[in-house]
């Protein structure tokens, strides 16, 4: 689609709406913003391209009409919910075709700019640790309600979520995400991987895309259009995703000197953490400014990363659920806001302070 | 790692297309701001001698380099030395550091075919290194008087040199630029998915 398409919000007779820049564009199609028909408010349209409509067309008009109408459920929990820019409308062709959907407008630019060495320094120049944990929080609160609504997100990376300058992050990209009918009664969100079947009537469109270093062990090496994904399988990718964000980008299994990230995911070879390799081994965590800011994090907050990633994490049912996450981010930001004690800045230069037993604080008080 | 010919063969459009193509391959992969913080380049031409055009750089510190002319013979083994030496000590530097990178990229184009003796060694060296992942190799052959089969020594079996289609310099310098912001956007030690090739590559050869 070039630019000044025009496409409608009805098969036939509908508004037109006339497509000009895109906001964004990737492998899927691009994605436009324009004045919404009823009250002008801008509202982004995603027109998937030529060669995913002739790959898709049926599964994915099928899939949004799907989401728009649970997105209206309870009173529109989902089209309104802040943190996730759901399907509103199907958007149609001239020819009456279904091309794509509209979504609300989320501001902000796409977090791998937070997660990242330099780049953050443009985009969110007063980022420091209460703001990443906070950011953390509302994005895993997002995808808690997600999860609530018995939908899976799927393909979690840095590039399906926007955040603005005040920290407000929103999942977007909701249209890949794998959403079931009649699944409604399929028992408690986390049970064991084994338990976690579909009811028997349930109906699945899936998330048929994903990127293997942020796939879950047990779903790495198969076709996404063939998998069911799973809440643990988000949990998983999820814990990689917070690791990047507090890590400046730093991907847990990324290595200097051994294995590529998908062979460390395999075997669960995590080097952060008491439980990691000690330093100077082969496959130890990087040197430079990565030990310093992983040390600074409290343990509460090490060990769901080591829970998620390291060997044990390769269990589903292991990897530490939504609810523990958000509440050690928020335990760590309100430390960090009461006690000066602790480093704010994403890389400390000072070491992190010590809870020194009774004997280390008498020596240090006699010297 | 850009490693081309600049010998007198060059001379005329050829040269002056592939001028033009690397000032639009600065423009373009320097707006990307991710690229830009990530990419290193370095230019190694071979044309009479060879010539570190470029010694390797963040790419936010290049400044725009001078106009190549075509001149001489075609030392291409020694450039291709040159050239290895260069990524092996600034991968050493990195992994001393503990900072993570993508493959090194190796692009080769070249008109003709190798004057200098060794050219031999540096072909095996450098295939070498793609076949063990070490580099990522892109032969690319200019015109049809060059010599294809010696170009494939250089590059790994599985990804044998691509004949330029025509003078298509523009085209091929506007797919690195992408392929290079891809790579940056993507976790060290991962491969993205490239462009196509079609645009620039003559599929006939």
């Amino acid at each position: 689609m070039g630019n000044n398409v025009v496409v409608f919000d009805k098969p036939h007779g509908g508004t037109p709406l006339r497509l000009s820049q895109p906001v964004g564009t990737g492998g899927e199609g691009a994605v436009y913003v324009v004045p919404r028909p009823n009250d002008g408010k801008g509202i982004a349209v995603k027109v998937f391209s030529e060669k995913k409509l002739k790959e898709s067309r049926n599964f994915l008009s099928e899939k949004l009409a799907v989401m728009v109408k649970k997105g209206r459920k309870n009173g529109g929990t989902l089209i309104r919910h802040p943190g996730v820019a759901w399907p509103q409308m199907l958007i149609y062709g001239d020819d009456g075709k279904f091309v794509g959907y509209a979504m609300r407008h989320a501001k902000g630019v796409t977090i791998s700019r937070l997660a990242h060495a330099q780049l953050y320094k443009t985009h969110f120049p007063n980022l420091d640790r209460v703001k990443v944990a906070k950011m953390l929080v509302k994005l895993l609160k997002s995808a808690d309600d997600l999860h609530r609504q018995h939908i899976r997100i799927g393909d979690v990376n840095l590039n399906n979520v926007l955040c603005d300058g005040d920290y407000n992050p929103c999942w977007i990209d909701a249209g890949s995400y794998q959403i079931g009918v009649g699944d409604e009664n399929d028992g408690p969100r986390y049970p064991d991987e084994s338990a976690e079947k579909f009811h028997a009537k349930t109906k699945i469109w899936r998330c048929p895309v994903g990127r293997p270093e942020m796939t879950p062990p047990e779903h790495l090496g198969k076709d996404y259009s063939q998998i069911d994904r799973t809440y643990a399988g988000d949990l998983f990718s999820l814990a990689i995703l917070a690791f990047q964000c507090m890590m400046l980008g730093k991907h847990p299994y990324e290595y200097i000197k051994c294995g590529s990230p998908v062979e460390n995911l395999m075997k669960g070879h995590f080097p952060y953490g008491n439980s990691g390799i000690p330093a100077g081994r082969t496959g130890d965590a990087p040197q430079g400014p990565w030990r310093p800011m992983w040390n600074h994090y409290p343990d509460a907050i090490k060990q769901l990363c080591t829970r998620a990633l390291a060997k044990e994490g390769r269990r589903p049912s292991a990897r530490p659920h939504l609810k523990e996450w958000i509440i050690a981010l928020q335990a760590y930001s309100q430390t960090l806001n009461q006690s000066e004690k602790h480093r704010r800045e994403m890389i400390p230069q000072a070491a992190k302070p010590q809870n020194l037993t009774r004997s280390q604080f008498w020596g240090r008080m006699r010297a | 790692m850009l490693v081309l010919d600049v010998s007198s063969s060059m001379e005329g459009q050829k040269i002056a297309e592939l001028n033009e193509g690397v000032r639009q391959f600065l423009q373009e992969i320097r707006e990307d701001e991710f690229a830009l913080h990530s990419v290193e380049l370095g230019v190694v031409t071979f044309g009479g001698r060879v010539t570190a055009a470029l010694e390797f750089a963040p790419l936010k510190d290049v400044v725009d380099l001078q106009n190549f002319s075509a001149f001489g013979n075609t030392p291409m083994g020694e450039a291709v030395n040159l050239a290895i030496d260069a990524l092996e000590k600034r991968k050493n530097q990195y992994k001393r550091a503990g900072v993570s990178y993508h493959q090194p990229w190796l692009v080769l184009m070249t008109d003709g075919m190798p004057t200098d003796y060794s050219w031999n060694e540096a072909a095996q060296r450098l295939r070498q290194m793609a076949d063990n992942k070490k580099a990522v190799v892109i032969g690319v052959a200019i015109g049809h008087e060059c010599d294809m089969q010696t170009l494939a020594e250089f590059c790994p079996a599985d990804k044998p040199p691509v004949r330029l289609s025509g003078l298509k310099f523009g085209e091929f310098f506007a797919w690195l630029s992408h392929s290079m912001s891809l790579v940056s956007q993507s976790t060290p030690g991962m491969s993205p998915d490239l462009p196509s090739i079609d645009g620039w590559a003559d599929i006939e050869t």
